[in-house]
């Protein structure tokens, strides 16, 4: 079930309704979630249920074990267990073919005439998320930070809470199960501002993402038919495509938890204003970056082990961060080059504060760092061309002919925009990315909720009426192009 | 809780207020089937007579302006392309949420034809299989649009214009075309001028028609229980209603009913006897009168099919034939509620002789000729297949419409449409203008020319007649 679909539309005010008629009784409201949770999950293919149940059951065990006993040694054998358990569903679900492809192919290198038999793996949607939210259950109790929950019917809630079940954003126990054991009040104002954020993921999602997945597509799918202007233009417009599909989607998922009482983590930070790769990374996916950071980088030794260990620290959790996206050596190249300038960066800290500390740049007033936001960008779009790529070999393609055959005659030509659509689509698609990103400019400044909430009724549902209008009018849907998000996939 | 539930009603109250008043400004007044809904919609409540029901075949079979001309009715045509009988039960249902007529016609096409969605009208779980040209939201949101769109689960893809055509922003020139056409016209007179086609059969489509009218079949010919039962529903209608049916078989070209006669004669009679067990009910099968018209009559259309519509030729014939039965065997007395003006109204009275100006028209070239205004006659000669007219006049107005009327008989008033205007020089108010048809979309015989002026805002006619009389052999 999409969120951008008509039996979202139809199951989440039902669900809405029921919930907080039976709000106050708070176990009868965690069953009622997790009924409903699994249905919704159920809606993609029921099989899929025994995994996230299976999933559930022996993590909900495990924590409870864990408790119970003080030797070191069981403590370990069970977190192993977990990672285990669900790292292997993951690594099958996700992997098996990848390893198997990536084996035969490293053979034939050396004349092997060996033929690659994939198996037919269906990938069970939002596995790489519940397995993570589950995983950061068990480490957070092995490491003595969360104490195991004694409610089953709130653990399996907590693992299968819908809005952000298939897509994030990836909770920790610690901030999202203690909720589940709190009375939520009717809030007019939570509400209001839970539908609002809905609202507006779904412009995100509905005008922006899908219209320009309907450039990228065309371009990225065909990479013998198109110039180097066009692959420059459809790179960027994936940048744009990819940040509003997945914000929108993080958007829509917190927006439901909130009409319903539940505060979820905030996913994005306006990522494209930032004025460094690092600070690309405190603003992209912040449910996962601070996920590999807690469990991956930071058992690594973090950057308390020398510069040699943390710029491999980095290099890694980039690495593995690529990887979980997806079972392609692009995205293994995409997270490597993430983590390769995320080095750079910290190897050129002390020089950088250095040249900052210089008597005449520290008369440089702090607004200037926004010079930095078009260099990172483009730095990131780089990066998305393998992250997009159908395949290493299309990836080079289309870097080498971005920067060999892009002409700024190109860009006078109508038939550079046209491409999968007609010239109003580009107009209007340009036109939102850049109301867009004035939106979040205010919002980061002001706040564009509480700026909202300040004005007279007339003027507020005016503006209501403008979303919903734009979304119906601009939106891409109907006829069977309710578009999957992106990150379901992963 | 309260306070969040009456502001959301209160909201999506508004949402959809707002997108069913945007949605006028998405319909695609561009097709007929649009149109005839629109004009339903602009027609005073409980002012319209006469009712016809029916697809194409009597949207491109009836000019309603010529039966209200010679019957002094108000007609209104409700016909969708393709529609099968359930349709035209839907559609008359709508009909008489606004309408109180005297008399409705039921086109028979839908009955007689073969198709499987004409005898077959549901699919397999029992929905209605819909025109394509058929939009539910074409119809007026109500009572009966919202019970037929939930009857038939298209309650939300097919109510909302809105939803459906939003894509019209991706084609700003051709929405503006679109929204700027539907001022001025009103639906009516915008489907009359749209039916006034003159192109018909050529030799080649005679040939291709030849080629495919081995797979019609008399067989496939019949009228099945779902259509019987649409028809009685329909006939229950009219007596609950109380007004009269006609059950009107438009024609079809001659070599069509030539190869499946049998066909033809077997429907016919079925609904003659479905007919004849109602005291309102009667019919009208002009096919079985002509035994089909000759392809003069049948427009040039992409796809030859069973399908066969009427040009303009064939159109002022089948709606004389069936304005002079309705005259014949109803005797009904008008609403007289629209009292507006059209030249057919004038040129199918016979006082219309009292209304021409003095000043007539000569006319400066015929057929490429141009000594012939010195004659009180212009004529065609056999091998001649278009009649082209060139001349001039002084309108009363430069802003009047003009219009020729060639005028057989008072069963014959061929109308053209609107014929633009050319300035003859700078220091005079005359304009010339051209006209130019096919020869065959006139019948052999004499004819009067009539040129009509119309000032559009005060719905007045000047009839200029023309000083030489056709005559076309």
């Amino acid at each position: 079930m999409l969120f951008n679909s008509i039996d979202f539309a139809i199951f989440f005010p039902i669900v809405f309704i029921l919930y907080w008629i039976v709000a106050k009784k708070i176990k009868l409201r965690n069953f009622f979630l997790l009924v409903v949770s699994y249905y919704f999950y159920g809606s993609w293919d029921w099989r899929f249920l025994f995994l996230i149940a299976a999933s559930s059951i022996l993590d909900f065990y495990i924590g409870k074990t864990m408790a119970k006993t003080e030797v070191k040694k069981k403590r370990k054998l069970l977190l192993i267990i977990s990672l285990v358990f669900n790292l292997g569903l993951l690594c099958y679900f996700k992997y098996t073919n990848f390893f198997i492809e990536s084996f035969v192919n490293t053979f034939r290198l050396f004349g092997s005439t060996l033929e690659a038999t994939t198996l037919q793996i269906i990938l069970p949607v939002g596995i790489s998320f519940y397995t993570f939210q589950t995983l950061s259950y068990t480490i957070d109790i092995y490491r003595n930070k969360l104490e195991p929950t004694k409610d089953a019917i709130a653990f399996f809630a907590f693992v299968s809470f819908f809005p952000q079940l298939v897509a994030g954003p990836i909770e920790r126990a610690s901030h999202l199960l203690p909720q589940f054991f709190k009375t939520h009040k009717f809030n007019y104002n939570q509400i209001r501002s839970g539908l609002l954020l809905m609202a507006f993921g779904l412009f995100k999602k509905m005008v922006i993402a899908d219209r320009a997945a309907i450039y990228v597509n065309e371009v990225y799918n065909n990479v013998d038919d198109h110039n180097g202007t066009s692959y420059a233009i459809a790179t960027v417009l994936f940048a744009f495509q990819i940040y509003c599909d997945f914000s929108g989607y993080s958007d829509i998922a917190i927006g439901a938890a909130r009409t319903m009482g539940f505060d979820l983590m905030k996913n994005f930070k306006s990522p494209y204003f930032a004025v460094s790769l690092t600070d690309f990374w405190r603003r992209w996916h912040i449910s996962l970056s601070t996920w590999f950071r807690d469990y991956v980088y930071i058992p690594l030794g973090g950057s308390k082990k020398g510069n040699f260990r943390t710029y491999a620290n980095l290099f890694i959790v980039f690495v593995v961060s690529g990887f979980w996206h997806g079972a392609a050596w692009t995205f293994i190249i995409w997270g490597a080059i993430h983590g390769v300038i995320l080095m750079s960066e910290k190897a050129l800290l002390p020089v950088k504060s250095k040249i900052a500390n210089h008597s005449l740049l520290k008369q440089i007033p702090k607004w200037c760092n926004v010079l930095y936001i078009p260099l990172i960008f483009m730095i990131v779009c780089f990066a998305w061309v393998f992250f997009r790529a159908n395949g290493v070999q299309n990836a080079f393609t289309i870097i080498s002919s971005s920067i060999t055959d892009f002409k700024i005659s190109d860009l006078k030509n109508i038939e550079t925009y046209t491409i999968g659509f007609t010239i109003n689509e580009f107009i209007v698609l340009t036109s939102f990315i850049c109301l867009l990103l004035i939106a979040e400019a205010i919002h980061n400044t002001f706040g564009l909720f509480s700026i909202l909430q300040k004005q007279f009724l007339p003027i507020r549902w005016t503006l209501y009426l403008v979303i919903v209008m734009t979304i119906i009018i601009f939106g891409v849907y109907g006829d069977g192009k309710d578009a999957e998000f992106i990150y379901f996939q992963f | 809780m309260i306070k969040l539930a009456i502001k959301s009603i209160l909201f999506i109250i508004l949402a959809i207020t707002t997108i069913f008043c945007l949605g006028y400004y998405m319909i695609n007044f561009n097709s007929t089937s649009a149109l005839a809904f629109k004009s339903l919609y602009e027609q005073p409540k409980n002012s319209a007579d006469i009712i016809i029901i029916g697809n194409s075949h009597s949207m491109r079979g009836i000019d309603t302006e010529i039966i209200d001309a010679k019957c002094k009715t108000s007609t209104l045509n409700i016909s969708i392309a393709e529609t099968s009988i359930v349709e035209m039960y839907n559609n008359l249902r709508e009909v008489l949420a606004y309408q109180k007529p005297k008399l409705v016609i039921i086109e028979c096409w839908p009955l007689i034809g073969s198709r499987r969605v004409y005898n077959l009208p549901f699919n397999k779980t029992g929905e209605i299989i819909y025109s394509q040209y058929n939009e539910v939201y074409f119809k007026k949101f109500g009572l009966i649009n919202i019970e037929e769109s939930i009857e038939n689960n298209r309650l939300l893809e097919e109510n909302i214009s809105f939803i459906d055509n939003k894509d019209k922003w991706q084609n700003l020139e051709k929405w503006q075309k679109e929204i700027k056409n539907r001022k001025g016209l009103s639906a009516k007179e915008n489907i009359h001028n749209k039916i006034k086609l003159l192109r018909s059969y050529d030799s080649t489509h005679i040939k291709a028609f030849d080629s495919i009218k081995a797979t019609f079949n008399s067989d496939k010919m019949y009228i099945s229980d779902a259509e019987k039962q649409y028809l009685a529903k329909i006939i229950e209608l009219s007596k609950e209603y109380d007004f009269k049916l006609l059950m009107l078989t438009v024609p079809v070209y001659d070599e069509h009913y030539k190869t499946v006669e049998e066909g033809f004669i077997k429907t016919s009679k079925e609904i003659e006897e479905i007919a004849s067990k109602h005291e309102n009910v009667y019919t009208l099968d002009i096919n079985k009168k002509f035994k089909g018209l000759d392809y003069t009559h049948f427009l040039k259309e992409k796809h030859i099919t069973e399908n066969q519509h009427l040009t303009y030729k064939g159109i002022i014939k089948t709606t004389n034939i069936t304005a002079n039965f309705i005259k014949e065997n109803f005797s009904i007395q008008p609403y007289n509620k629209t009292n507006y003006i059209t030249p057919e109204k004038i040129l199918y009275h016979t006082d219309w002789q009292n209304r021409i100006s003095k000043d007539s028209i000569n006319i400066l070239e015929f057929n490429n000729k141009y000594e012939v205004f010195k004659n009180d006659t212009i004529s065609t000669i056999p091998k001649d297949r278009t009649i082209s007219i060139k001349s001039a006049f002084t309108p009363t107005n430069s802003e009047n419409k003009i219009q020729l009327a060639f005028i057989k008989d008072e069963d014959f008033v061929f109308i053209s449409k609107h014929i633009e205007k050319l300035k003859k020089s700078n220091n005079s108010n005359e304009v010339k203008f051209n006209i130019s048809l096919p020869k065959n979309q006139l019948s052999k015989g004499n004819y009067s020319l009539i040129l009509i002026e119309e000032n559009t805002s005060s719905n007045n006619f000047l009839l200029h007649p023309i000083k030489q009389k056709l005559i076309l052999q």
